[in-house]
């Protein structure tokens, strides 16, 4: 294979106990984690979490879990990284009593250069307003499936479902999603 | 519409597995709609980012058109190859950059590409690279450019910094460039000195206009060597990705950068990894570059500073008035930036001794502390200064000043301060400015009250406590000072004084009572009186007679005038008189406030083995008796006795302090709460062992506990939950006689732990649906079950709202009734995170079982109003 991807080449030097390369790891996953993290909100958890807060807990859940994480393909990590997030807001409480919270230096934003974080910033701004205004059990089987990469049978037990009805929701969700894109798009020119 | 949607499902799930498929008018719309939402997902979680570069090897020159011959790679970059090419037709040598996307994905990228290099190719200025053609070959767009022969700034930088005079004449070259693009609506986005060409003539050029926007989109397509490129001339509102800031003013900056890079020879901010060059452009000034370099001419570092303004706004307003100060430099004019003034040097010094835990009120303090070695203005300057301010209405400069002002004053210069200092807080929008300092003030007049402003304070104050404390509440065994405790309950009584909403007030009085708790922690008493319970009333005599005779009166009340009628009796040397008012005195207190003495325990802490009355009723009382006996000893009250208490069952942890919590009263009183006026229990501290004694006048009491309080280390946080106290067998009523009446041991023994089963910790839940359930506990006659519900803001805290009674170890929310059920509907709303404890009684509403944590749960759907069926 000609191309190693970085994100694991990252890996394995943050595996090697590189700090450096685990934020660097870290930071080219972090708009996509506020995408998730914001969605996973929903409305009324967002008026009172910052998810920029989360997203620092997060960083720091995975610092301390980071040996438990397996490679297994270039998705592996958001999707790890997902998972984390979503057990941390299931608690929000846990995760909110004051004291033990501890406030973390987190990599922020991609380091891939000014244009590509612009560029970038307007796609996932797109995505994100749309799925903020899908119906929660639509934007909970996306973010299921597509964020934290769980089979149709893996969310069907999670949203209490038969795997049959959720590949159905799905299909019913991201039509809904590709309208709420495009009536955004015809908002905003 | 099931079938349709299967059918869909199934179209999807075909396209998704790579087949193609034939799609029926019908779902045409849907299905694209979907297969769109699914590109937009997958673009944005696929985007795996490749880290080797191609090997030159992979390259081959590109077919061009017949007009052109390649001569050889000028180099390579994140948007593709560059070749120097001769054109044959106008005999020129011409520089073609060739995009080579590798992937048919990226088609519409191109295309994008395509059309907007065509809108900047109209651009043409002296110090532009211009473009001249675009094409395409063999799906390889490319386009020609001017050949500039040289090297770039970044390559001449590498030899040195420039001279002033050098830096300055290829910078005005830069900037009128950058301008021209800004008069025709184009924002370069991306300047650096890699994008600025030098020829042999010392002449400027700047390239890749907007181009490298659209390339760039996506980081696979050709992230050569650049991957985790540094994003060291970005903007902070490039950093932050906030798209609707970028604009001239992202370009300014850049150009500030340049202009610092030239004239030091390196980047305004350097670190070893991308995310702390990120952090330094979002948080951190640049050095000095007078200190770099003291022969740097200030305009020029005044003019740099003035382009890296952190906010777009403060930044010069347009290219043109940066090329003004250029220009005013070079004439030896003064320039229309100022230098920063000191309060923003403060702010300064601040970021750029950026620690990640400042909080915005930290750097407030900081600037107002820093700032003193900066500036050497006296204080009178100062306070005039800040009048002047406040005069013309710039409230917050003043305050800023006055801050200053009260770090250079001496103590009664800032007493004299104070005034303003109330006036700039009362009238300033900066609330965390007005609470700073508010809070300098309040160290020197802590009862001085700042109005609506007190709330704020006293939140601040309790924060920085909790944020001090290791436990993240305020600490009762934390050893420290306890000023600023003090300071907290002061202003929450200040607070309270005012008209504030019922919810609020009584989070306050909460509050209060817990910072009281706290503050009274190192004295053998825990009370909550408020201060007027034991202040005797004044008044002339009648007016104080007739207030002991007053029927309507609280008998505490009633009982504290007649004392106060004594002792003006006992002053106008009446005796018999002042006599008969301590008599009535005694009869009114007694049989709502028996206690003489202070409690004596046997925990083995001088401080909490004294017999001297510690509470101030309880001084009171004391007082009440010495008074009686000096005017007529015969009357005295002979009071020498009280009750003993005594544990047994599970020992105490060493570090926990238990108290119970006694009510006693004369058994004619039917309710306790019609003699005194506020809650005045006495705890009676009990120990592993020991004894305990409370000091109580003789009488006929009613006896109860009403339950007890206690102080524990974070260790025995799991005992203290389950602990429970038993005092059943405690006879309800007692005599006391001037003897220690000692009784039965009060039984300690701990709840059994309460599993809850399901929904698990942390579940997401639909009320409608969900079932409640927990392990049974055997002797359980009935449960209760607490909910509650989460709010973050502005702390997180949880709100118990309903408890239902249940006999099965489960509940559903469906099957309540009607009161529990709407209670439920009211509070557990869709997106709540709510709570749900057990507690297991048993026959005699002992509690035998509790869970220890409360479960979580997020609701994602509220129970519906109506039940359903």
């Amino acid at each position: 294979m000609p191309h190693e991807s970085i994100t694991h080449e990252l890996w394995k030097r943050a595996k090697e106990g590189d700090k450096a390369a685990f934020d660097q790891l870290f930071s080219i996953h972090t708009e996509r984690l506020l995408v998730f993290i914001s969605a996973k909100m929903g409305g009324r958890l967002r008026e009172r979490i910052e998810p920029q807060d989360v997203l620092q807990d997060a960083y720091a859940a995975a610092f301390q879990g980071f040996q438990q994480f397996d490679y297994t393909d270039d998705g592996a990590y958001l999707r790890w990284m997902c998972r984390i997030i979503d057990n941390r807001l299931r608690d929000t409480n846990d995760y909110f009593a004051a004291a033990k919270r501890q406030i973390h230096e987190i990599p922020r934003s991609a380091p891939t250069g000014p244009v590509t974080a612009f560029a970038r910033a307007e796609n996932r701004e797109r995505l994100q307003a749309a799925l903020v205004l899908l119906s929660d059990e639509h934007r909970e089987v996306i973010l299921l499936r597509y964020f934290q990469g769980l089979t149709s049978d893996e969310a069907a037990e999670r949203m209490q479902r038969s795997a049959g009805a959720i590949r159905n929701l799905l299909s019913r969700a991201l039509v809904e999603l590709g309208k709420q894109m495009k009536s955004n798009e015809e908002s905003h020119p | 519409m099931t079938e349709t949607n299967n059918d869909l499902q199934e179209l999807l799930e075909r396209h998704a597995a790579g087949e193609s498929v034939d799609v029926p008018n019908s779902l045409v719309a849907d299905f694209q709609q979907a297969v769109a939402a699914d590109a937009a997902l997958r673009d944005l979680l696929d985007r795996t980012v490749i880290a080797q570069p191609l090997t030159v090897d992979e390259r081959t020159p590109p077919q061009l058109p017949g007009d052109y011959t390649i001569e050889r790679e000028l180099g390579h970059g994140g948007m593709g190859v560059v070749y120097l090419a001769r054109q044959k037709s106008l005999q020129r040598e011409i520089a073609i950059k060739v995009l080579r996307p590798s992937h048919q994905k990226f088609r519409n990228l191109v295309d994008r590409f395509l059309y907007e290099a065509q809108h900047l190719g109209k651009l043409r200025h002296p110090h532009i690279v211009a473009i001249h053609e675009i094409g395409d070959a063999d799906g390889e767009p490319y386009f020609t450019m001017d050949y500039i022969a040289g090297e770039s700034l970044t390559e001449r930088l590498r030899r040195g910094p420039l001279s002033p005079t050098q830096a300055v004449e290829l910078f005005k070259q830069v900037a009128t460039g950058v301008q021209h693009a800004h008069k025709h609506g184009v924002v370069h986005r991306d300047l650096k000195p890699a994008n600025i060409l030098l020829n042999h003539q010392g002449e400027a050029f700047v390239t890749d206009f907007g181009l490298a926007r659209q390339m760039q989109q996506d980081s696979s397509l050709t992230q050569t060597g650049e991957v985790l490129g540094t994003p060291q001339y970005m903007a902070p509102e490039q950093a932050r990705g906030e798209t609707s800031l970028v604009g001239e003013a992202t370009d300014i900056h850049a150009l500030g950068l340049i202009l610092f890079e030239m004239l030091s020879g390196r980047p305004a901010f350097e670190a070893s990894s991308p995310a702390d060059v990120l952090v330094k452009v979002l948080h951190q000034e640049p050095e000095s570059l007078r200190r770099l370099d003291n022969r740097i001419p200030r305009d020029l570092d005044t003019i740099c500073l003035k382009c890296l303004q952190k906010n777009p706004t403060a930044r010069y307003a347009s290219v043109g008035a940066l090329l003004e100060d250029i220009r005013r430099y070079e004439a030896g004019e003064p320039l229309q930036a100022q230098r920063p003034s000191w309060l923003s040097l403060a702010a300064r010094w601040c970021r750029r001794h950026w620690k990640p835990a400042a909080a915005a009120v930290m750097a407030a303090t900081l600037a107002i502390l820093l700032v003193g070695p900066m500036f050497d203005r006296s204080y009178e300057e100062l306070v005039a200064w800040g009048d002047e301010e406040l005069a013309t209405g710039d409230t917050e400069t003043a305050a800023q000043v006055y801050a200053r002002a009260w770090n250079k004053g001496t103590e009664s210069e800032q007493r004299e301060l104070i005034g303003r200092i109330r006036q700039v807080c009362r009238t300033s929008d900066d609330p965390a400015l007005a609470v700073e300092l508010a809070l300098n003030v309040i160290t020197l007049d802590p009862t001085l009250s700042f109005g609506e402003l007190d709330v704020l304070i006293a939140q601040t104050l309790i924060t920085r406590e909790r944020a001090a404390s290791p436990s993240g509440s305020i600490d009762i065994f934390h050893e420290r000072p306890r000023e600023s405790l003090e300071l907290v309950r002061q202003r929450l009584e200040l607070a309270l004084q005012r008209d504030v909403p019922d919810a609020r007030r009584l989070e306050l009085e909460e509050t209060l009572s817990a910072v009281k708790l706290v503050l009274d922690a190192g004295r053998p008493n825990i009370r909550y009186a408020p201060d007027f319970l034991h202040k005797l009333p004044t008044g002339t005599l009648e007016e104080l007679q007739a207030l002991a005779g007053d029927d309507s009166q609280p008998s505490w009340n009633r009982g504290k005038a007649a004392i106060a009628t004594g002792q003006l009796l006992e002053q106008n040397g009446d005796i018999s008189g002042a006599t008969r008012s301590y008599r009535q005195a005694v009869e009114l207190l007694r049989p709502v406030y028996p206690y003489y003495s202070g409690v004596r325990s046997q925990l083995g802490k001088g401080m909490l083995n004294t017999g001297a009355a510690d509470a101030e009723e309880c001084q009171l009382i004391a007082g009440l008796l010495a008074d009686l006996r000096r005017v007529s000893p015969g009357d005295a009250v002979s009071a020498s006795g009280g009750v003993t208490i005594t544990l047994d069952g599970v020992p105490l942890p060493s570090d926990v302090v238990l108290a119970l919590r006694l009510e006693l009263c004369d058994p004619q009183i039917a309710s306790l709460d019609a003699g005194l006026p506020y809650q005045l229990p006495r705890l009676a501290l009990a120990a592993n062992g020991g004894e305990s004694t409370i000091g109580i006048l003789p009488g006929n009491y009613r006896l109860k506990v009403s339950g007890h309080q206690a102080r524990w280390g974070t260790e025995s946080a799991r005992f203290m939950r389950l602990l429970q106290i038993d005092t059943n067998h405690w006879t309800s009523e007692v005599t006391i006689t001037n003897e220690f009446l000692k009784l039965p041991p009060a039984r300690l023994w701990l709840a059994e732990e309460l599993t809850l089963t399901t929904p698990a910790n942390g579940a997401a839940i639909n009320l409608d649906e969900a079932e409640f359930s927990w392990r049974e506990v055997a002797g359980a006659s009935y449960y209760q079950v607490r909910f509650e519900y989460t709010t973050e803001s502005p702390h997180p805290k949880s709100t118990m709202f309903a408890v239902i009674r249940t006999t099965e170890p489960s509940l559903r929310p469906d099957n309540l009734a009607a009161a529990d059920r709407q209670a439920l509907t009211e509070n557990l709303l869709t997106g709540r995170t709510g709570g749900w404890s057990v507690e297991a009684f048993d026959a005699d509403d002992r509690r035998i079982g509790l869970s220890l944590d409360t479960h979580r749960f997020v609701v994602t759907k509220e129970l519906s109003h109506e039940q359903v069926p």
